[in-house]
């Protein structure tokens, strides 16, 4: 089974020639329930669309959501159904006070990504910082994670984020059963997530 | 002149009208539940789209009888003396139009998919705990969508050709032939199910196609309406032989040597004139008030003629009387 990669921690690392978190979990799982060796191959996501076309790669991964694009449209590539359904909260640090309106507010994020684009769309500024805990700012983050780090949800919370992989378009046989798959796991990808995003 | 009364219709086929509004609302109740049923695991199978196409279209003909049940027999008023029978013919036209542009649309979208090899992917659904693929739970939903309408096409069928409503009959016909669509997109299902990819685009193309053509065909028929084409039957294109009988019955009389008739229709119904070479002028108006009885007498359509004396039929007339 060949995964095309995508670098997009925590679902997806590809760093030292090792590839590991989440989605890359989940794979090794499901090759070997087929009896299979995945072997993974990182790239761009346009790079590994173009590959899914040709045929040269099986399944793509790379923390993509309903919204991803080029992916979620389904045009370039099949996507599967959400297999975890996760949403951002969020926290201030502690003694800081509660609000329960984003619009003009900076919110620390990991980076700019699908996140910091929808805390922009509810009016707020993201920061990128390199570490959300130490943060002294309002941060987005899972819920658990604010719990673990003492700062206090706010109760402001972004939209749903719809996780999926893709697959080669056509390919329905193999797209089934890789939702099945990952329908099975769930319980398993919540897990990973909370281990990969503590 | 006589004004459209509301009584327009004998009281033998106020009964037939009566069940004809009933299947017609049965008919929408049940295209919005196969409309639904076909939302709910549409896919992105190009069939399946098709297909949903049709049926919301399908929506617009019930639609159309319906309001033109309510608004054709009103009164004409000072504004609008010939009454609003009209407002079919003009309703019609917008549905074989949008028929017609959809089915087109959707033509170009499915060969556009099948030139350039877009392969259809359709997901699983979870239910009870069991993944199954989308394109299975298709095929119950296109049964759905395609053979009831089979039956209602049926009992429509004998209702229009009574009526003599045109609105009416296209419905039934299109209803009669859903079964052809929902079949076409089981068949392109079916063919993704088994691996052939264009099995999809191929069943919609063929889908719009029929959807284009039921537009063009309504199309034709409500312009000819509009252009006050003579009198024809509801199942063909044949010109209604009322107009010879009518014709015949003026041209008759012992009291007329030559008739120019001409006929329209308005709906269900015929307005028309006709100018007669009276051999014997004596008394003519009472004649004609006698002629005018004896029209209307024929049958229920004819709606409105006048009836014009005249010392000589135009010459250049291709029209026969």
């Amino acid at each position: 089974m060949r995964v095309g990669i995508v670098d997009y921690a925590p679902w997806t690392r590809t760093e030292g020639g090792r590839p590991s978190g989440i989605e890359v979990e989940l794979l090794k799982g499901f090759a070997e329930e087929l009896g299979a060796e995945a072997s993974f191959f990182s790239g761009t996501t346009p790079e590994l669309l173009e590959a899914a076309k040709q045929g040269e790669v099986d399944v793509l991964v790379g923390g993509f959501t309903s919204t991803s694009p080029g992916v979620s449209e389904g045009k370039e590539a099949g996507v599967t159904g959400a297999y975890l359904t996760t949403r951002f909260v969020v926290g201030v640090p502690p003694g800081a006070p509660a609000f329960d309106d984003l619009s003009g507010r900076e919110i620390a994020v990991e980076r700019i990504d699908g996140t910091a684009a929808l805390l922009k769309e509810e009016g707020a500024v993201p920061v990128p910082v390199d570490d959300l805990s130490a943060a002294e700012m309002p941060v987005a983050a899972y819920p658990w994670q604010l719990a673990a780090w003492g700062f206090e949800p706010t109760g402001v919370e972004l939209p749903e984020e719809e996780h999926v992989m893709a697959v080669p378009l056509g390919e329905n046989g193999w797209l089934v059963e890789l939702e099945r798959f990952l329908r099975e796991h769930r319980g398993e990808a919540e897990e990973l997530l909370r281990e990969e995003a503590p | 002149m006589r004004r459209t009364g509301s009584a327009e219709l004998p009281p033998g086929l106020k009964q037939t009208m009566t069940k004809a509004r009933r299947l017609e609302w049965l008919t929408i109740a049940y295209l919005v539940s196969a409309v639904v049923l076909l939302a709910l695991v549409l896919g992105s199978s190009q069939a399946m789209k098709a297909a949903w196409a049709e049926d919301l279209l399908s929506l617009i003909p019930p639609i159309a009888f319906l309001l033109a049940a309510r608004f054709n027999s009103r009164p004409p008023t000072e504004r609008f003396p010939y009454g609003f029978h009209r407002t079919v013919s003009i309703a019609y036209l917008c549905s074989a139009l949008a028929l017609l542009v959809m089915g087109a649309y959707l033509l170009v979208e499915s060969i556009v998919k099948l030139v350039t090899a877009e392969y259809p992917t359709i997901n699983s659904v979870e239910i009870f705990g069991q993944t199954v693929w989308l394109g299975w739970l298709m095929l119950p939903a296109l049964a759905w969508s395609g053979l009831p309408a089979v039956f209602l096409g049926r009992a429509k069928m004998p209702l229009a050709e009574k009526l003599h409503d045109k609105v009416l009959y296209a419905d039934a016909k299109m209803n009669k032939a859903d079964w052809l669509t929902a079949g076409a997109a089981m068949v392109g299902v079916v063919g993704i199910g088994f691996g052939l990819w264009w099995a999809d685009a191929a069943a919609a193309a063929l889908i719009s196609l029929d959807i284009a053509k039921d537009g063009a065909s309504n199309l034709r028929r409500t312009v000819a309406d509009l252009m006050d084409q003579a009198p024809t039957t509801v199942d063909e294109d044949d010109e209604d032989p009322l107009r010879g009988k009518l014709a015949a019955m003026l041209r008759d009389l012992d009291w007329v040597e030559e008739v120019d008739l001409r006929l329209r229709e308005e709906g269900q119904v015929y307005f028309g004139e006709a100018l007669m070479v009276p051999s014997d002028e004596t008394n003519i108006t009472a004649k004609i008030e006698d002629a005018l009885e004896r029209a209307r007498g024929l049958d229920w359509r004819i709606h409105e003629l006048a009836l014009t004396p005249v010392r000589e039929l135009p010459e250049t007339d291709e029209r026969t009387g």
